[in-house]
């Protein structure tokens, strides 16, 4: 089998989702399983919805509060995250999130307009944060406000194309905004997906590949900008500083044997700069880094494209 | 293209045990400390005083905060270690089924 029988599209969670089958047969069922999944995670862990589990957790400050399985869950996801880059991927960026003008869906920030005061400051970091997994009881300090941005949208995709797969029994990809991730049988020529800059925009300089299992996520730096305080702004935050992340790599691409641990790894790499492809080269993570000035690194295996 | 969808509350909202004994409403300062037991996370977790006794299931990402480690051997977020049968992505013209890029 060559290419893709079926696919479809629809907007969640602020982005693009789309879902692909093997077997076009399976395409309403995978669409209807995606759609609750998308449901699900957007009612647990936005952020721009006052009625979200995540939005009450940080609107009770000093409190013990016990969460869902999925909150639980995307809470585990985003404390090992910060765990295993050493905070570099941090869900306690909320706050500075909202400092810098990102507090509400993007689009309306793009209205909003560049006089917004913005305030730059380290997020706490998520060592503040008292989570027990088994129990689901979580604690978060007056002052720190959570945001699952950075892997919520990569477990959703992981957690869909699992979902989905169960659902059919056949091969899916699910894609979220441009974080990807596969299950189930592949179509025999794999899942070929283009990598570029911004996922709207596939007919500029990319790279086309093939993945057969795991997942695929692109970091950058190009997309969700806007002006606040004077200066323009994006939406990778490096904790430490609260401000925007220097842009050594204005787009990281990483496969991975999950879309957590690909988008995981881009979204660090973009924050960690200069020091992020000797890091990608040690873990030996496939990745394609695109410089500030459209110089394209590719390391750890990822293909040279085919002319 | 189908519509975008409203997104509704969960069936089952996510439950607060507020009231509960095994949950103990936390203020603040000295109080919160009084509860909160082994280091998991970097963060910490309460502890055991719920009838199993134990404290935290989290990995000790503490020793580990490499992003090296994220992709070793440990299962730490919870999606299996390092799959056997991954394979690296090939090249190839086929058209795309998807397309990966920030959002």
């Amino acid at each position: 089998m060559s290419g893709v029988p079926a696919s479809v599209r629809f907007r969640a969670l602020g982005t693009t989702a789309l879902v692909a089958v093997a077997r076009p047969g399976d395409l309403d069922r995978a669409e209807e399983v995606l759609r609750r999944e998308l449901e699900a995670v957007d009612a647990a862990c936005s952020r721009f919805r006052e009625d979200s589990e995540l939005s009450l957790l940080n609107a009770s400050p000093d409190e013990v509060v016990q969460v869902g399985e999925l909150l639980a869950e995307a809470l585990a996801v985003a404390l090992g995250a910060a765990a295993m880059t050493g905070g570099d991927v941090d869900p306690t960026v909320g706050r500075a999130m909202s400092d810098l003008g990102y507090d509400r869906d993007f689009r309306l920030v793009e209205r909003r307009g560049p006089s917004w005061l913005v305030r730059v400051e380290p997020a706490p970091g998520w060592r503040c944060v008292l989570f027990d997994r088994r129990t689901r009881r979580v604690r978060v300090p007056r002052g720190v406000s959570l945001d699952l941005g950075a892997t919520a949208k990569a477990l959703a995709a992981d957690r869909a194309a699992a979902a989905v797969s169960a659902a059919t029994g056949g091969g899916c990809l699910v894609s979220l905004g441009g974080d990807v991730a596969v299950a189930g049988p592949a179509p025999a020529d794999g899942w070929p997906v283009r990598v570029v800059e911004d996922h709207r925009r596939p007919e500029e300089p990319g790279d086309t590949v093939v993945i057969h299992t795991g997942g695929l996520a692109t970091s950058g730096t190009t997309a969700r900008r806007w002006r606040a305080g004077g200066e323009a702004r994006h939406h990778i935050v490096d904790p430490r500083r609260g401000g925007p992340a220097s842009e050594v790599w204005r787009t990281a691409s990483v496969a991975a044997p999950t879309c957590v641990r690909a988008n995981v790894a881009s979204t660090a790499a973009i924050v960690r700069g200069r020091d992020a492809a000797a890091q990608l080269e040690r873990v030996g993570l496939p990745a394609r880094l695109v410089g500030a000035g459209g110089d394209v690194l590719r390391l750890g295996g990822w293909p040279e494209p085919r002319e | 293209m189908t519509p975008d969808r409203t997104p509704q509350r969960p069936a089952s909202p996510a439950p607060r045990e507020e009231g509960n004994r095994r949950v103990r409403r936390v203020t603040r300062g000295v109080a919160a400390a009084a509860i909160l037991g082994t280091a998991v996370f970097g963060g910490l977790a309460w502890a055991a005083d719920d009838d199993s006794g134990a404290t935290s299931s989290g990995a000790s990402a503490t020793s580990s905060p490499s992003l090296g480690s994220f992709f070793g051997d440990d299962d730490d977020d919870g999606h299996g270690s390092v799959d056997q049968g991954w394979q690296a992505p090939s090249a190839t013209q086929q058209p795309p089924a998807a397309t990966s890029g920030a959002s």
